[in-house]
């Protein structure tokens, strides 16, 4: 065991999806729902790890955007934030696991500014601050940060775009209407940071009154189901921003709101995070959101479904690429 | 002081991590096992005999014994082969602690995958900590098992009593049925666990065709082969992921020993030797030597086993003072399918006296061989009824409803001389053109009542 993962384990995951590529496909699910009065609730659905399958029992209350929140409940931009930074330091332990490196201990911070102008809403200016604490066993550690870099499935669907595909109520799938432009100027700054726990756990916090969120892998997956997994929480954080928006243009149209419910799906090929393979798949794919309208919705509501996309700064962050300095403070502990 | 083990003929190498720039470079892989150098190896398939007697034997280079020494040490000399199983976590390959994994346990667990067609065994300390901590690992919280409403009652009451509270939820179906199966399948469905043959009414469900269904929706296809054994039935053959059994029957066959088995590929019965650390459900080294003695006449035993209930069970289906006899030999078997999966039935066969429990008790009061006794697969015939010992806390309705009449009786059938089983049971069912009638009474002589069910309907949802 190092850094609590068991190294062996992992290794016999690698041979296994060599031999075996579909074994390799994870699929994830993450369905959110708006009532009057209880406004957005989401959960995860069973996830699909190659042939098999991790019902995951997660839950949350997810906080508007604009106006008051909801006792400690996250917004849906900061939990896009934690499935970037977990990614990120799932990526980073289980890279520098295998390489040997010991950690005392690891955090990723995870800063954007939010620029707000009209009906857009953009996150720009990515950073990442990482402070690693590590025996690294002669290991440099920005390697592992190079490793990292191209090997996060959540920070490589950030850096390059990724298509969106809509699925509004019965309708034929649809491609994504193209992210706004961001507005120009500077915007409100937000941030959240991910403390590394054991293995591939890990305990987020956030500037604002929200309370910490657990990150986990499916106990199929090195985990032990202690929460989402930075996939899970990408896809909640979708599906929640596009819905939240949904309801506030419907609102603001004088439209009835009505309990809509947003499903949004992805895959992970984890080939690509374990390098296997001449040009492997990396980033989180075949991204869709599935849309269930209210009964009695109003004609056009797929415009304002459409509209929501367009302008949700979750759903700007995926299919859009971006930039993400990386400041690293690493220091050397133990033996070094 | 003392001689470094060779860490690599133990299986504890190669090493995960050797210079690995990446989690691609990592080198070790699932291999069969666990297993050590010195254990038995069959070169080529062999028979189910051949396997039975050889299969994973420790042939030990000091002494040259024939057969696996008993390893009767709970813990082991630690070294450096030690510390790299614990660093890169093999900890299952390597003799440390006897709750981690033992040679005796190794040796007999070699030998029951073998005869399973399985990668990997585990042995445990009961059947029942077979299948729960199957069950327990293999799904999470949020998770839904499906498996039988007419299950063994130790595993009813786990599905019943422990899995919600663990946060699976369960249901109860026809596992006969496809049909009923495939209906009970939702998104969060992780594991389907059936019986290969039921208790006490032999029902076979379709396996190849459960299997087929589960791999459809990304189950995991569980199998209690108790009633069958690989000697006769190998459900991994026809799909299924993983068999438990109690070993405590047919695999052992003595009535003197208290075991289970889990099989299947490494990936997930590693899995389940890391949650029985925890739970704790380890088979100590006397108990394997027991079980791996007995493994080596199993095919023998089962064929004995197999002849004599089908010979019973012709013989009761002529009887006039019998009503329904249950055994697949017989024309009218319901379930014809298993005839062309498997290579024998084993050795129960149930049959209804005419006359209800008060004629059965009185049955079982005058049989003379067959010890009335709950358990079965010895080599002694036993003999119980349902409705005073595993369905006892059932209503009449409830045990109509799953198929168990008045006046059912289970016999296991041992390894006697059938002549003499079957002269005993028509002298025992004779008696009952003589005597009156006493009252039945459903007093439990043993332990195995306490497994019954609660008031509850079967087929329902828990």
């Amino acid at each position: 065991m190092r850094n609590g993962m068991n190294i062996a384990g992992v290794s016999e995951m690698v041979h296994e999806v060599q031999t075996q590529p579909h074994e390799a496909i994870c699929r994830y699910g993450a369905v959110a729902r708006w009532s009057e009065g209880r406004g957005i609730r989401a959960h995860n659905e069973p996830a699909v790890l190659g042939t098999v399958k991790s019902p995951r029992r997660y839950d949350l209350t997810v906080a508007p955007e604009q106006g008051p929140t909801r006792d400690d409940a996250p917004t849906a931009v900061r939990l896009a934030l934690t499935a970037l930074a977990a990614c990120a330091l799932t990526t980073f332990v289980g890279g520098g696991s295998a390489r040997g490196v010991t950690l005392e201990s690891l955090r990723l911070g995870v800063g954007a500014e939010r620029v707000r102008e009209g009906g857009r809403d953009r996150l720009t200016n990515l950073s990442y601050d990482l402070a690693v604490r590590a025996d690294t066993g002669g290991v440099d550690i920005a390697e592992v940060v190079a490793g990292m870099e191209t090997q996060s499935p959540n920070h490589r669907t950030v850096i390059d775009r990724q298509p969106l595909t809509l699925v509004l109520g019965d309708g034929a799938p649809e491609q994504a209407p193209e992210p706004a432009a961001p507005p120009a100027g500077s915007g409100e700054k937000v941030a959240a940071a991910v403390d590394w726990q054991y293995s591939v756990q890990f305990l987020a916090t956030a500037d604002d009154a929200s309370a910490p969120l657990r990150v986990d892998q499916p106990k199929q997956l090195a985990g032990v189901d202690w929460g989402p997994n930075p996939q899970e929480y990408l896809l909640t954080a979708l599906a929640s921003c596009v819905l939240g928006r949904t309801v506030a243009l419907s609102e603001a149209a004088g439209r009835p709101a009505g309990p809509w419910r947003f499903r949004a799906g992805g895959q992970v090929d984890i080939r690509g995070l374990f390098l296997i393979g001449p040009d492997p798949v990396v980033p989180v794919h075949r991204l869709v959101l599935e849309v269930t309208p209210p009964d009695g919705a109003p004609d056009g509501w797929q415009d304002l479904v459409r509209e929501a996309v367009r302008t949700s700064p979750v759903a700007g962050l995926l299919m859009d690429d971006h930039l993400v300095k990386i400041d690293l403070d690493a220091a050397a502990v133990g033996h070094d | 002081m003392s001689e470094q083990r060779d860490g690599t003929a133990i299986g504890s190498f190669p090493r995960a991590r050797a210079d690995a720039g990446w989690m691609n470079d990592l080198r070790r892989e699932r291999t069969a096992g666990p297993r050590t150098p010195h254990q038995q190896s069959l070169e080529a398939p062999a028979g189910n005999s051949t396997t039975a007697v050889h299969g994973g034997t420790y042939l030990d280079p000091t002494t040259r014994a024939v057969g696996t020494p008993i390893f009767q040490t709970s813990t082991f000399l630690l070294d450096e082969t030690s510390y790299d199983a614990f660093h890169e976590g093999v900890t299952r390959d390597v003799p440390i602690y006897t709750r981690y994994g033992n040679p005796s346990q190794w040796s007999v667990q070699e030998k029951l995958a073998l005869l399973e067609g399985a990668e990997s065994a585990l042995v445990t300390s009961s059947g029942m900590a077979a299948i729960s901590t199957t069950v327990l690992a293999l799904t999470n919280p949020g998770g839904h098992v499906i498996t039988a409403y007419d299950v063994y009652g130790g595993t009813y009451n786990l599905m019943r009593e422990d899995l919600h509270a663990l946060g699976r939820d369960v249901s109860f179906v026809d596992a006969a049925d496809p049909a009923a199966v495939a209906a009970a399948i939702r998104p969060e469905t992780q594991m389907l666990f059936v019986e290969g043959l039921t208790n006490p009414l032999l029902k076979a469900p379709p396996l190849a065709e459960l299997a087929a269904l589960a791999r459809q929706h990304d189950i995991l296809l569980v199998v209690d082969n108790t009633f069958l054994s690989p000697a006769c039935l190998r459900p991994i053959d026809l799909g299924a992921h993983l068999v438990v059994h109690s070993a405590t029957k047919y695999l052992n066959g003595h009535s003197d020993l208290t075991a289970g088995v889990v099989a299947g590929p490494r990936k997930f019965v590693d899995r389940v030797w890391a949650q029985a650390m925890r739970l704790g459900g380890t088979l100590e080294p006397f108990s394997c030597f027991l079980l791996e003695r007995g493994l080596k006449t199993l095919p023998l035993r089962m064929r004995a086993h197999h002849e004599n209930a089908s010979g019973i069970a012709a013989f009761l289906a002529g009887h006039p003072a019998i009503g329904r006899v249950h055994h697949p030999s017989l024309p009218d078997y319901p379930y014809p399918h298993l005839r062309e999966s498997a290579r024998g039935y084993g050795g129960v066969v149930s049959f209804e006296v005419a006359g209800g429990d008060a004629a059965a008790l009185r049955v079982l009061q005058a049989l003379r061989l067959p010890r009335v006794a709950t358990s079965l697969g010895g080599v002694e015939s036993l003999v119980s009824m349902p409705f005073n010992t595993s369905h006892s806390s059932l209503t009449q309705a409830q045990r109509t409803a799953v198929g168990i009449r008045p006046g059912l009786i289970r016999y296991s059938a041992g390894i006697e001389e059938l002549a003499d089983l079957v002269d005993d049971l028509d002298a025992a069912l004779a008696l009952l053109d003589e005597d009156p009638a006493p009252e039945a009474t459903t007093d439990s002589p043993d332990d195995e009542a306490r497994d019954g069910r609660q008031e509850e309907t079967p087929c329902a949802t828990a």
